[in-house]
């Protein structure tokens, strides 16, 4: 990627979480725990700002996200001011709520893309990871999103309870005329740590996924895109995060909060600022949040002194933080990380052949419906 | 898959070419990412409309750069993209 200033990288894209408020209760969600503290959530008019300064800084792409985004009734207004800023809309929505009045509304505003959560190919598996009867709703948005022209990606997110069924799950993403299949394993922030016992796969499982996952490439070409993420509780070296903290990409979450990595609200440590304060730009260039793991002098031993630092940036931040307590440790998940033996721990528990199937998980509790949202209805539950 | 002169190459109907003033650059948008274009891969796929052929684009794009033949480099630009699915025929 091309920089201007040589202390300042140019954004891409902008996660534009627009609330928490969600009719599922996916036990992986990687919305915050807290999701009471998220109530006050922005104006239209801050959005419209954060839009014009986002196309300003560079950014061309923006993913409308949540929590589900279609709760804001304020979206195709959003959308609109997107396209007019020259970005790139995709929406990324749970689409139980994606009926023909709103779908039209977005494509009349110019949304350019849709992207739509699956949480297994049949309904029953589905609608017990979602919490609710959701399945046969996202088969009939997931219909509408073709008959209006979208380009649609399902997105999965894997974890022990649906990663058997990869064949199944590719058939049903090719079947429903999807252009690509995201198929990426639960990263374990949020809901999902929480939950961690109960989702993280066993390395067999993890091994059958990934030949079904070859299988369906050679047989289907490119008819359908397949991304396969796997878990990094698996890997040997850590994701290269976000590209580098502060590198490409913004998250703004439904408060207004800006933050380098959507997972970087549990950092405790560090502050983030608001764009309810502060320019965006200010934000990207200039706020301690951003800046904290920028570059390199931030990193400890092992990561400082390693060739491989300018590939992966020593890993997941926030991953460090939740897992060893400190935010510039080295990525647990490093074999080379002092704290890896947790990893392998719960990588042992993962595949204990005594263990009984399937661990209980906790739902994400269902969102509060007295709030002081500024838009919007608050679903259909 | 590969491209002659009488092929007549579009952009996919999911991007979005355009010019971007951050970075002084055309960029071409998708929705799960973006190319940036450097050189005359911008100025190619403009001409891209779905109605001219590899022809005719690569004549107009010789016009801008003194009369050479351009009609190679043309080709290999759109079966990259091709295999990207970001042009068809
Ligand atoms: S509960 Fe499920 S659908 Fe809703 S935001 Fe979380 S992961 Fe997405
Ligand atoms: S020690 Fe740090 S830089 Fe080296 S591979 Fe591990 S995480 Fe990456």
């Amino acid at each position: 990627m091309q920089r201007k200033e040589a202390s300042h990288p140019i954004p891409v894209a902008l996660l534009a979480e627009l609330t928490y408020r969600c009719p599922l209760q996916c036990p992986y969600c990687s919305n915050p725990l807290e999701l009471a503290a998220y109530r006050q959530e922005l104006e239209t008019e801050h959005w419209l700002r954060v839009i014009d300064e986002a196309a300003a800084l560079g950014i061309l792409h923006i993913h409308f996200s949540g929590g589900e985004p279609t709760l804001r009734a304020d979206l195709p207004v959003l959308v609109d001011a997107a396209r007019k800023a020259g970005l790139y809309s995709n929406l990324i929505t749970s689409a139980t709520l994606f009926n023909r009045k709103k779908a039209l509304a977005l494509r009349e505003a110019g949304l350019d893309s849709v992207q739509i959560s699956f949480q297994a190919d049949e309904p029953v598996l589905a609608n017990h990871i979602a919490g609710t009867q959701a399945h046969a709703k996202k088969l009939e948005a997931a219909a509408l999103t073709k008959e209006l022209g979208w380009p649609l990606t399902v997105n999965v997110v894997v974890h022990r309870l649906n990663i058997d069924r990869f064949p199944e799950i590719i058939e049903f993403a090719h079947s429903l005329g999807a252009e690509r299949l995201e198929l990426a394993h639960t990263q374990y922030y949020g809901w999902a740590l929480r939950n961690r016992a109960a989702l993280l796969p066993s390395e067999e499982q993890l091994r059958r996924a990934d030949a079904a996952v070859e299988d369906a490439r050679a047989r289907l070409g490119n008819t359908l895109q397949i991304l396969h993420v796997i878990p990094d509780y698996y890997e040997k070296y850590p994701k290269p995060c976000m590209n580098g903290w502060g590198s490409t990409h913004l998250t703004v979450a439904p408060t207004g909060v800006v933050l380098p990595c959507p997972a970087a609200a549990a950092i405790k440590t560090l502050k983030f600022d608001n764009v309810r304060d502060h320019s965006l730009g200010w934000i990207w260039r200039d706020s301690p949040g951003f800046n904290a793991y920028r570059g390199e002098s931030w990193m400890q031993s092992p990561c400082a002194t390693c060739p491989r630092r300018t590939i992966d940036f020593g890993g997941c931040r926030c991953q460090a933080f939740l897992v060893t307590g400190d935010a510039a440790a080295t990525d647990p998940v490093c074999h080379l990380s002092p704290q890896h033996n947790l990893i392998e721990t719960w990588r042992g528990q993962a595949n204990a052949p005594a263990r009984v199937e399937p661990d209980p998980f906790e739902p994400r509790v269902a969102t509060v419906r007295r709030q002081p949202a500024p838009v919007g209805d608050s679903g259909s539950r | 898959m590969s491209f002659g002169p009488e092929d007549v190459p579009s952009l996919a109907a999911r991007t979005r070419l355009r010019h971007d003033a951050a970075r002084d650059t055309d960029v071409l948008l998708y929705p799960e990412g973006v190319l940036v274009l450097n050189g005359s891969a911008g100025a190619i796929l403009a001409e891209c409309d779905g109605k001219r052929n590899v022809a005719e684009i690569s004549a107009i794009l010789s016009q801008h750069f003194g009369g050479i033949d351009v009609m190679a480099d043309v080709i290999i630009l759109l079966e990259r993209l091709e295999t990207k699915g970001l042009v068809v025929k």
